[in-house]
């Protein structure tokens, strides 16, 4: 269930809150461990059985890794990874290896679980965090899984580390203040989701790239798209959590104001950058190597990175575009200062490009995007002139908010007037809360008219 | 927490609350007029669409269908896009004075290929008959200006009809329509033409000009299907019919049925959802309209809903009109023809259904000889 879904907003989200109220302490976290199960059996039972599955032989086998010592704990760790990769691997890649190795026979479609890459990416932190003895592992059944399966975080991050949520786990009371704040976010992230994102995702499917302008307009809509829908999203699951007392890592920090793409990627769907950085990249020796290993294990992390978004060629494509811009970066820019004026626009011009592997699979769309990209011959049309023109309040508002300029413009607001201040902020939210019901009902709204005619 | 915003939380929730008790509370309905569709009902759960999630995916659909006037909160929206200035919502541009415009409708090369083919061979296979070609523009055609700077449903039409000889097209209804553009000849609010641009039509088509008509109201708060389409109420249209001073006397039936009927006017449609359905009370497969008319012209109509208004201008023209939907109408016409003798076809669009539906290509490559 998507958190801008009618039904998770108008009858999950109400149902859930009003009755966590009423339960007793003892039992909220056995209720938000059941509404979290049900949240997720919207995406199918047998779905949400394979989870359920996962969780409990990840709680039972850690349990017994955290007994062992030395060699054989090691060898229980091995067994544990080996079981997790190779079920995120069956779902996410082999369906589609199979199809392209064989491709003249049809085999039946494997469909990626619900949010798996972010789950099971939550259960191996914690694997081996436990087997570092960062962490002791978790004997409450209910605490582990709820860490695993709390919903605002379930299917699409922010990915949390145990240490981290563990310590909220019996300490999460309510708080005033924290909950009005979660339901803020929770607005914010659901405008920028329906009236910005979709938007933007509607532009681009109306608009068949044919100039070089045209194909500059599409890259940045596509950095705009992407960062409302996930920014959207993940201040939705931020704010949800707080809405139930837990306080979740942020994930984006105004990515798009980096002064390069290494940093783009610490301010950018940042739990999983710190993920890879953990889990990979330093294992494999960090920046502390020479300089060729340097170049190998950033390549590494990037091609992983690339497949974990996706098991067809254009991810792989992207994370090692990015990869190779970052090895740049680290090995010819690090000692250069280069005046933000350029280096942000640069960075954002480089990320807008990279999104065009992000977003099209089909070799002959991309290769139509960078075409015109480059092709001064044929520099405007008509059709991209109407768009820009049409929405162009949709873009002004798009190219403002992914800067802090409204927040800074509102906290100097504040210093000033504090009551008047907290009066227009909730007028402000009540009334971009009913814009985006009108967003969200509107696109369900569909018109046949054929019979008319 | 450095921002306080006490009550942001709890507004919310009571938001969130009260419009799901109301959808609770409310009925269900079946069908949409302002969609023109019907809505979702409840789904039944059983085990195959639990485990496979699919009775979700359902329960979503009905719930959105049955979302407490979603209308409103489309119409919301639309308000909300074009005071921020949206030109074009849904494919249908806001034009001068009120105007609803809907977008031309391009074709593929595939489609124009088969249609050329399917014209040509209904020239061909009834050749010794009269045949009369009328493509009507729509409001994308006629005030073009407002939307781009080009016509594209002129260069399209021109295109296509380059393919024929020149007696096919008789009108170019682009420079009929065109002369008279200030005045009503589109409904704002709606795609199809008013009677006033029919009867402009009929005029050049059948060289009469000095026909008097006596001109009636029949409904002044017309939606039409673009309003509808995006929730845009804040306009409406007036639907006039025109009617001859000179009656001539017909009775025509439906769909071949028995009951015939004296007029082609459906007054129980007037105030309706849908004003328009007052001609022929909406589209209809088949109509077999017979007049008194000195004329000894039998006419076979194929049309969209465009030839409903210009048909009340053509009745002393013919003895007889077949008048026949290819959408509905899936019949040989090939015996129609021969039964009813008839002596005259005539094909009667506007260009966007036109370039649209393939229904005619289908009724044309059906016909057997």
């Amino acid at each position: 269930m998507s958190f801008s879904s009618i039904i998770f907003c108008f009858i999950f989200l109400p149902i859930v809150v009003s009755l966590y109220f009423i339960i007793p302490k003892k039992l909220k976290n056995i209720y938000l461990l059941l509404a979290s199960i049900l949240f997720y059996s919207y995406s199918g039972i047998f779905y949400t059985i394979i989870l359920l599955l996962i969780v409990l032989y990840n709680y039972v086998s850690v349990r017994i890794m955290d007994k062992l010592e030395g060699k054989r704990r090691t060898g229980k760790l091995i067994e544990i990874l080996i079981i997790n990769i190779f079920t995120l691997c069956y779902f996410k890649y082999y369906y589609m290896i199979l199809n392209n190795i064989f491709t003249n026979i049809t085999f039946k479609e494997i469909i990626l679980p619900l949010g798996m890459s972010f789950y099971l990416f939550t259960v191996l932190s914690y694997i081996i965090d436990v087997y570092r003895k960062n962490i002791k592992s978790e004997h409450n059944f209910i605490s582990f899984s709820l860490y695993i399966l709390f919903f605002p975080k379930l299917v699409m991050g922010p990915i949390v580390r145990y240490s981290d949520f563990n310590k909220q786990i019996d300490n999460h009371d309510f708080d005033n203040s924290l909950f009005n704040y979660g339901f803020k976010r929770f607005i914010i992230g659901l405008s920028m989701k329906v009236i910005l994102a979709d938007t933007f995702a509607h532009i681009i499917s109306s608009y068949q790239v044919s100039s070089m302008f045209g194909s500059i307009v599409i890259i940045i809509l596509y950095s705009l798209e992407i960062y409302y829908d996930f920014a959207g999203y993940t201040n939705m699951a931020l704010g949800l959590s707080n809405v139930f007392g837990f306080k979740l890592p942020e994930n984006f920090d105004y990515p798009y104001l980096s002064k390069g793409v290494g940093e783009f990627f610490r301010r950018w769907h940042i739990t999983l950058g710190k993920w890879f950085r953990d889990y990979v990249y330093i294992p494999l020796g960090g920046s502390r190597v020479s300089k060729l290993r340097l170049v190998i294990n950033l390549l590494i992390v990037w091609l992983l990175t690339g497949m974990w978004h996706g098991a067809s060629l254009n991810f792989i494509i992207w994370g090692l575009f990015l990869g190779i811009i970052i090895v740049m970066e680290k090995l010819l820019l690090s000692k250069i200062k280069i005046p933000k004026i350029i280096s942000i626009p640069f960075t954002f011009i480089i990320i807008s490009i990279s999104w065009i592997f992000f977003f099209n699979s089909n070799a002959s769309d991309i290769t139509l995007i960078l075409k015109n990209l480059v092709n001064i011959n044929n520099f405007m049309d008509d059709k991209i002139i109407f768009i820009i023109r049409n929405n162009f309040v949709y873009l002004i508002i798009g190219l403002i908010c992914i800067t802090p300029l409204i927040k800074i413009l509102g906290e100097r607001f504040q210093s000033k007037n504090n009551y008047i201040y907290n009066v227009c902020n909730n007028i402000y939210l009540i009334i971009l809360l009913i814009i985006s019901t009108a967003y969200l009902i509107s696109n369900s709204y569909q018109t046949f008219l054929y019979f008319n005619f | 927490m450095k921002e306080k915003t006490y009550f942001i939380g709890y507004l919310t929730l009571i938001y969130l609350l009260t419009i799901f008790f109301i959808n609770l509370f409310s009925p269900s309905l079946k069908f949409s007029e302002e969609e023109n569709r019907p809505l979702a009902s409840k789904p039944e759960m059983n085990v195959s669409n639990v485990t496979d999630g699919s009775y979700f995916t359902s329960y979503n659909k009905y719930i959105e269908d049955q979302f407490w006037n979603r209308t409103t909160w489309k119409s919301l929206k639309t308000n909300i896009e074009k005071s921020i200035g949206l030109k074009k919502i849904d494919n249908i541009y806001f034009g001068k004075n009120n105007r609803l415009i809907e977008e031309v409708v391009i074709p593929s090369d595939d489609f124009i290929n088969r249609r050329v083919d399917n014209i040509k061979k209904l020239q061909e296979y009834y050749n010794e008959l009269n045949m009369d070609f009328v493509l009507i523009p729509n409001k994308v055609g006629i005030y073009y200006d407002e939307v781009s700077s080009s016509n594209k449903q002129k260069e399209l039409y021109d295109d296509f009809i380059s393919n024929f000889d020149n007696d096919l097209v008789k009108v170019n209804c682009f420079d009929i329509l065109s002369s008279h553009k200030n005045e009503n000849i589109f409904y704002n609010t709606d795609h199809h033409y008013t009677s006033l641009g029919a009867k402009y039509i009929s005029e050049s088509l059948y060289n009469k000009e000095n026909i008097e008509y006596s001109e009636y109201t029949v409904n002044n708060h017309f939606i039409g299907t673009s309003a509808k389409k995006l929730a845009y109420y804040n306009i409406y249209d007036t639907v006039n019919i025109y009617v001859p001073n000179e009656e001539v006397s017909y009775y025509l039936t439906y769909n071949n049925d028995e009951d015939e009927y004296t007029s082609i006017y459906d007054s129980s449609k007037q105030y309706s959802y849908d004003p328009y359905e007052i001609f022929f009370g909406g589209n209809k497969s088949i109509i077999d309209i017979r007049t008194n008319s000195e004329s000894e012209s039998k006419l076979l109509l194929i049309k969209d809903s465009y030839a409903n208004s210009f048909i009340p201008f053509i009745l002393n023209n013919y003895r007889e009109i077949i008048v026949i939907d290819p959408r509905y109408y899936h019949e040989d016409i090939n015996s129609l023809i021969n039964d009813k003798q008839i002596t005259d076809i005539m094909l009667y669009y506007n260009i966007n259904t036109f370039f649209e539906d393939t229904s005619l290509d289908d009724m044309i490559e059906n016909i057997k000889l």
